[in-house]
């Protein structure tokens, strides 16, 4: 019961949802409006600075840690949440 | 489904969904800002705030705060009616912005609407240096300028080769910089707070093990510098110096910066340390809004000794000693009569019978506070809640002034649930812990401890002798009574001495206050030294002790009408005429000068109906509300028709150095 549990938390459609949240939160956001290719580019609320407090909730929310390249490839949804999926994979 | 229904009953239906989310997960942000926003589109800005505060208060995550700060500058602009604003201005070294964010929440978080505004990467010197800048157009209450060694005094910090000289004259030119920014702010925000810090010792030395070793190693070099910058601003009254070393060694200095943040974006402080920083300029941040708390309720068994006097004794309890928890108790009775001598009271309020209680209290040798510590008592089988009401009563402080600090998790809670307003402390389970707890409370700072501070709980005493008195004369007219108290007033100009005490008063007299307008010391001052308007203090003693500066006005003069922009006194020296002759003072004096008219604003707050019908009863003409809408109504009184009214305070006696 509980292992099958910590498999729904660490499914992608979860992740995906908190990752979707937490982003939507810090930039100060609507979930809505965010999407795979959401960047810089396409959301003013998305600065530089405010995306080095996402990137500190993003390791807060799932433990992880990320280097200075990961920091900077990951200003784009869908690269984010690659990393951080691979992270957590690493992790298991 | 959802396109039959109406709009109303739509949000209805989230507002419960959202409530039931977030109480199944207190820390869904999703939840807990899907309300807050659906309350504000809704109008109620007020149960959103309240909302935005407890989710907050209740994970304190990253993402809550970061949320957090988002939202409350988009409301930065409209703030709530009645509610305390702070205008905060920040520059200084590296990228200040995620330091902003954090402020913004921490003041949010005590109760104040904040505006904040950060200066732009670089440009700290110009932001304070020249009086035309945006840092200066924004009207800031305080200055923040956090500056880091690295950007002034890269050598002193970690050249190992650098000369004597060479250290000598970078450390006088960054000195002199720091000198012009203290000038300017002076002049160019002449009410304004400036709020510096010393430089941290970083935790490695270029000098290795050798530090302390070698002549000038970088610990020595550090310390000069911080030493000749207090030097520097010590008697400048508009400065506050942060110890940003002493605040960084408590956090942990190797977790200060995270090295991936500075080398990205410059930003000097780690994720972690941002809040902890954030929380430390709200130390100068409450004073200078008058949030301070001035009371400490304290429990008996198990709170200030070990065990229950009512059935382990005096002899049983466990207090002082080598052993634990009796040495721990004594060591947080030790910190309780230090915070006394910084002026906070101290209060009783237990569960006991008043002879067992007061045995140990005058008997028992390890005690540290005695009978006369405490300036209000109760020992009985009532509420708490109730007995802190009385409590808060006696001593003529608001409710927002106490901290509670009781053993009992049951107590807590319901003192936690009634009275909101006080500040009930989560004592841990174990009494080793309750030093270090109170410590950290981090509630009861002041901006310069002034005599009244001091001697407070003097004066409560006294207050207790007075009521025995009061009653030992029992009826008699009241007249004999006050020629009995033989009151003199003296009321004074403001002095460089008294504007401590004179700005502390202003900032937390609510009762008798006929504006309830706050002014930060450096306002005061500035009022003051511009001759825009008069400050008057007025110092009251009676035949039982002093009551030391207890009453403030501040007159705006012009040629033939003078203003009365602010008049308050404090309850304890209510009722005996010392109103009355500090408004006749006034009138003399206007009158000698040759004005025709007395004007007074009078605003009515929740806390100052005492103030009500005090211009209407002396003979002022209600002339109607000038500005209807901030709730300024406006009295005057014809100098030319008026009688002075001090003959009937012949139990008074009246003097004063302003002619």
């Amino acid at each position: 019961m509980s292992s099958q549990t910590v498999d729904v938390m660490t499914t992608n459609d979860n992740l995906d949802e908190r990752l979707r949240e937490l982003c939507a939160a810090v930039l100060g956001i609507d979930t809505d409006v965010l999407t795979d290719s959401s960047s810089p580019e396409t959301l003013g609320d998305w600065t530089s600075i405010r995306h080095l407090s996402l990137i500190a909730a993003v390791e807060e929310e799932f433990s992880i840690h990320f280097s200075v390249p990961e920091i900077n490839s990951s200003q784009r949804f869908s690269e984010l949440r690659r990393i951080v999926v691979g992270r957590l994979a690493q992790r298991t | 489904m959802a396109q039959d229904a109406k709009p109303e009953r739509h949000s209805s239906e989230s507002e419960a969904a959202y409530r039931a989310k977030l109480a199944a997960n207190p820390g869904s942000s999703s939840a807990a800002l899907g309300l807050v926003r659906l309350l504000d589109r809704g109008g109620d800005r007020r149960t959103a705030q309240e909302v935005l505060r407890a989710f907050v208060a209740a994970t304190g995550t990253h993402t809550s705060l970061m949320a957090a700060a988002r939202q409350w500058e988009s409301w930065e602009d409209s703030p709530l009616p009645g509610t305390l604003t702070i205008r905060v201005a920040l520059t200084g070294s590296g990228t200040l912005a995620p330091l902003g964010a954090h402020l913004r929440v921490a003041c949010a978080q005590a109760g104040l609407h904040p505006f904040v505004h950060v200066g732009d990467y670089g440009q700290w010197a110009q932001d304070l240096l020249a009086a035309s800048s945006a840092l200066y157009a924004f009207a800031p209450e305080i200055i923040l300028v956090p500056l880091q060694a690295a950007e002034l005094f890269p050598a002193t910090l970690s050249d190992a080769d650098a000369s004597a000289a060479t250290l000598a004259a970078e450390r006088a030119a960054g000195i002199s910089r720091i000198g012009a920014l203290v000038d300017a702010v002076g002049q160019n925000a002449p009410g304004a707070t400036l709020v510096l810090n010393t430089f941290a010792v970083p935790d490695r030395s270029p000098f290795g093990v050798l530090d302390l070793k070698v002549e000038g190693g970088q610990r020595e070099r550090m310390m000069v510098l911080n030493s000749e910058l207090i030097s520097l601003v010590r008697d400048r009254r508009h400065v506050v110096v942060l110890d940003q070393d002493r605040v960084e060694s408590r956090f942990g200095k190797s977790r200060v910066r995270d090295a991936r943040l500075w080398y990205l974006g410059s930003v000097p402080f780690s994720d972690g340390f941002l809040p902890v920083l954030a929380a430390e300029y709200l130390r100068v941040i409450r004073p200078l809004k008058g949030l301070v708390r001035k009371c400490v309720v304290l429990d008996l068994d198990n709170t200030i000794w070990g065990g229950v006097v009512g059935e382990d004794g005096l002899e049983g309890i466990k207090l002082g000693g080598n052993d634990a928890p009796g040495n721990a108790f004594h060591d947080f009775q030790i910190a309780l009569a230090a915070l006394k001598r910084r002026g906070i009271l101290l209060a009783l309020c237990s569960k006991n019978n008043p002879d067992d209680v007061w045995e140990v209290i005058d008997s028992h040798p390890h005690m540290v506070l005695r009978r006369t510590d405490f300036a209000a008592v109760r020992l009985n089988w009532a509420d708490k809640v109730s007995n802190l009401v009385e409590i808060a009563d006696e001593l003529n402080l608001g409710l927002e002034s106490f901290v509670f600090l009781d053993d009992n998790p049951a107590e807590r809670a319901m003192v936690a649930a009634n009275l909101p307003a006080v500040l009930t402390v989560d004592l841990p389970g174990d009494p080793s812990h309750y030093l270090e707890t109170l410590l950290a409370l981090d509630v009861f700072d002041s901006l310069g401890v002034t005599d009244e501070d001091r001697a407070r709980g003097e004066m409560y005493r006294n207050a207790q002798v007075r009521r025995e008195f009061e009653v030992s004369r029992g009826g008699g007219d009241l007249t004999s009574h006050l020629e009995a108290l033989a009151i003199t007033v003296k009321i004074e100009r403001a002095t460089a001495f008294s504007l401590p005490r004179i700005a502390q008063l202003i900032n937390k007299t609510n009762q008798f206050n006929m504006t309830t307008r706050r002014y930060t010391e450096a306002q005061v001052r500035a009022m003051v030294e511009s001759g825009k308007a008069v400050v008057y203090s007025v110092k009251v003693a009676d035949r039982f002790g002093d009551f030391g500066l207890t009453g403030v006005a501040i007159v705006e003069r012009e040629q033939d009408s003078w203003l009365i922009d602010s008049f308050l006194l404090s309850c304890r020296v209510l009722g005996r005429g010392v109103e009355d002759a500090l408004l006749a003072h006034i009138i003399e004096s206007a009158r000698k000068n040759g004005a025709k008219l007395l004007q007074s604003h009078f605003v009515a707050t929740a806390r100052n109906a005492a103030a009500r019908g005090f211009f209407a009863m002396r003979g002022f003409q209600k002339i109607g509300s000038r500005i209807p809408e901030d709730g300024i109504e406006l009295f005057q009184l014809s100098l030319e028709s008026a009688q002075p009214a001090t003959s009937h305070l012949r139990w008074l006696r009246v003097t004063t150095d302003d002619i």
